[in-house]
């Protein structure tokens, strides 16, 4: 894969025009106030955990930075409660994922688009760069889970950098500075992830997960991404998408796959024996970070950390190395 | 050089201070040695030279250093440590064109990367941390380039680039895999420049080498080496037309591995796979 160079757009693009709705003036009307805060910062929300921890980068302590999604929500369900649309009402700025990420909370933002201004991180990213699965997995939208490609996220530091800077613009250097500061973080952890992949004997770098977040990350490293989502084993295409499973993996000696929780545990027991009747043992790797980051004040509840987090879990199972 | 005094495969000399300890290392992938059974000692303050044939496993010496291949067999110490607590003072200069680069950041960016080890991996560099990317830039005569998008520079000029980010990293000891290869005569002065400054100021490099014609003017030690060690020691001493005869066309035999015969690799050519894996 080849980036091509970023082209800023044109400032004024930057701010989605966007149109606002019947919530606010009902709450308005209950008499919630929307002044901001008096110790200078803004008032930004962020949606998801990704785009808060890249608002906090981005934007240092000259930002109150208010996270709706925390640790183990999945922004596809996300529903916005009263008091989450009174932050955002509240808010100075409003930043999220984009690209259908948000579900649901994206018809809530566009109605706020008009208020506040509102950006997204996938807007930064140059539209080629952008995966649309032949098989329509998204709704015929693009696979909105770029931020598993870091070259792409840093496109979103640019972006939401260039957003702050118009709408706080005697701190515009200051954004510019800290998005290319995290911009050399991200590299960083780009070249970590590309050395540590490498370990892995090619042929074997083939991840088997449950969920349907990990295209960017497997463009990005050579790995072969294989969903187990949506396999039945009480069907016989489950059963027969099981076998193929299994060959792939007994064929490519894959040590692990990988889990969540929400995948049926019968479907996995089923790859594993599928695979021992061939005389193969496949390890479970571990769960990995998909939409949802860790804890906060731990490690994984950063971007970097979270990321870091999954290559190691990765190359740890798929190098045989899985301890539990 | 202190050591731990349990018995270990190491040394325990003083007299020769030993930067890099290799011991009875062999790696493999598919179950064929790349290195086999291969000791060695990299001394401290020299330029030392990896010469060997294509496919002998050059690269991989250098990256079992690193830790960045799977070791079957032996161990690999530098620093009289092992590798986690000294990884901030070792600067990897991996093969030109190995690294797609296409992470869109401009030159500065990719020389203050090298700071990052310094900082931590959770912290951003600052003002200072700019400042001596900036110096490390110009050392390498790159400062016009400094925001020029990494992947439009020309190749001899990313090179350039990643020596300026392993100058940022002020480390003690430098591994550079073929600095040589396809730079233009710009770059190769700077390159011979920057490594014999790094060494005169007790610094030590190591660097795998493709021009045989070049060994004797650019370094101090060189390291023999097809698959297994063939020689080690000063230019002077161990650079000799015989060892390079038995470098470059050792005699084929088998070795075990895995219970399976094996056939040494004699300067056979790496398919394109191979040579992505090594």
């Amino acid at each position: 894969m080849s980036l091509s160079p970023h082209v800023s757009r044109p400032i004024s693009n930057r701010w989605r025009p966007l149109f606002i709705a019947a919530a606010i003036p009902i709450l308005a009307g209950r008499g919630i106030t929307t002044t901001s805060a008096t110790d200078g910062a803004e008032n930004v929300v962020g949606t998801t955990g990704q785009v808060s921890d890249l608002l906090r980068n981005v934007g240092g302590d000259l930002l109150n930075v208010h996270g709706l999604m925390g640790p183990g929500v999945d922004p596809h369900l996300f529903k916005a409660s009263e008091q989450d649309v009174i932050a955002l009402i509240d808010a100075d700025a409003i930043f999220y994922s984009g690209l259908h990420l948000e579900g649901t909370l994206g018809e809530v933002l566009e109605q706020l688009g008009k208020r506040s201004p509102v950006a997204a991180a996938g807007e930064g990213v140059p539209t080629e760069e952008l995966i649309r699965p032949e098989d329509d997995a998204f709704d015929g939208n693009p696979d909105p889970h770029f931020w598993f490609d870091p070259a792409l996220w840093s496109y979103a530091a640019d972006h939401f950098a260039h957003a702050l800077a118009e709408l706080d613009e005697s701190h515009a250097e200051t954004y510019l500075e800290n998005a290319e500061a995290y911009r050399v973080q991200l590299a960083e952890l780009d070249e970590y992830a590309r050395q540590q992949f490498a370990k892995v004997p090619e042929r074997s770098r083939i991840l088997v997960t449950a969920h349907d977040a990990f295209g960017y990350l497997g463009r990005r490293y050579n790995l072969r991404v294989v969903g187990l989502q949506g396999i039945s084993t009480a069907t016989e295409a489950g059963v027969r998408d099981v076998q193929t499973i299994a060959d792939l993996l007994v064929e490519n000696q894959v040590q692990a796959i990988f889990v969540e929780t929400s995948v049926p545990e019968r479907t996995i027991e089923a790859v594993q024996v599928a695979a021992a009747d061939r005389g193969w043992n496949v390890e479970i790797g571990g769960s990995l970070y998909s939409d949802a980051m860790g804890e906060e004040d731990t490690e994984e509840g950063t971007y970097v950390g979270m990321m870091r987090y999954d290559v190691d879990t990765i190359v740890t199972g798929l190098s045989g190395e899985t301890s539990s | 050089m202190s050591r731990a005094t349990t018995a270990e495969p190491f040394s325990t000399r003083q007299d020769a201070p030993s930067v890099i300890e290799v011991r009875d290392l062999t790696v493999a992938y598919n179950e064929s040695p790349v290195l086999w059974d291969v000791d060695l000692d990299v001394q401290l303050g020299k330029a030392t030279a990896i010469v060997g044939p294509n496919g002998a496993g050059k690269s991989t010496l250098l990256k079992a250093i690193l830790g960045l291949v799977p070791i079957a067999a032996g161990a690999t110490r530098v620093f009289g440590s092992e590798l986690n607590s000294v990884r901030q003072r070792m600067a990897y200069i991996p093969q030109r064109g190995s690294v797609d680069w296409d992470f869109p950041t401009n030159a500065l960016d990719v020389v203050t990367m090298g700071r990052y080890g310094r900082i931590g991996w959770f912290r951003r560099p600052g003002k200072a941390d700019r400042a001596i990317a900036e110096e490390c830039l110009a050392k390498v005569g790159m400062s016009q380039f400094a925001k020029r998008q990494i992947s439009q520079l020309s190749g001899g000029q990313q090179q350039r680039v990643f020596l300026a980010r392993a100058l940022a990293q002020e480390a003690d000891l430098y591994l550079m895999d073929e600095p040589f290869a396809g730079v233009d005569a710009v770059t190769e002065r700077a390159i011979v420049q920057l490594l014999h400054d790094v060494r005169d100021a007790g610094k030590t490099v190591v660097a795998v080498h493709h021009d045989i014609e070049s060994v004797t003017e650019y370094f101090d030690n060189v390291v023999l080496l097809n698959v297994r060690l063939i020689e080690s020691g000063p230019v002077s001493q161990v650079f000799t037309e015989e060892n390079l005869r038995r470098t470059y066309h050792p005699p084929s035999h088998p070795i075990g591995f895995n219970g399976q015969g094996s056939t040494l690799r004699a300067g056979s050519e790496m398919t394109p796979m191979e040579a992505m894996l090594r």
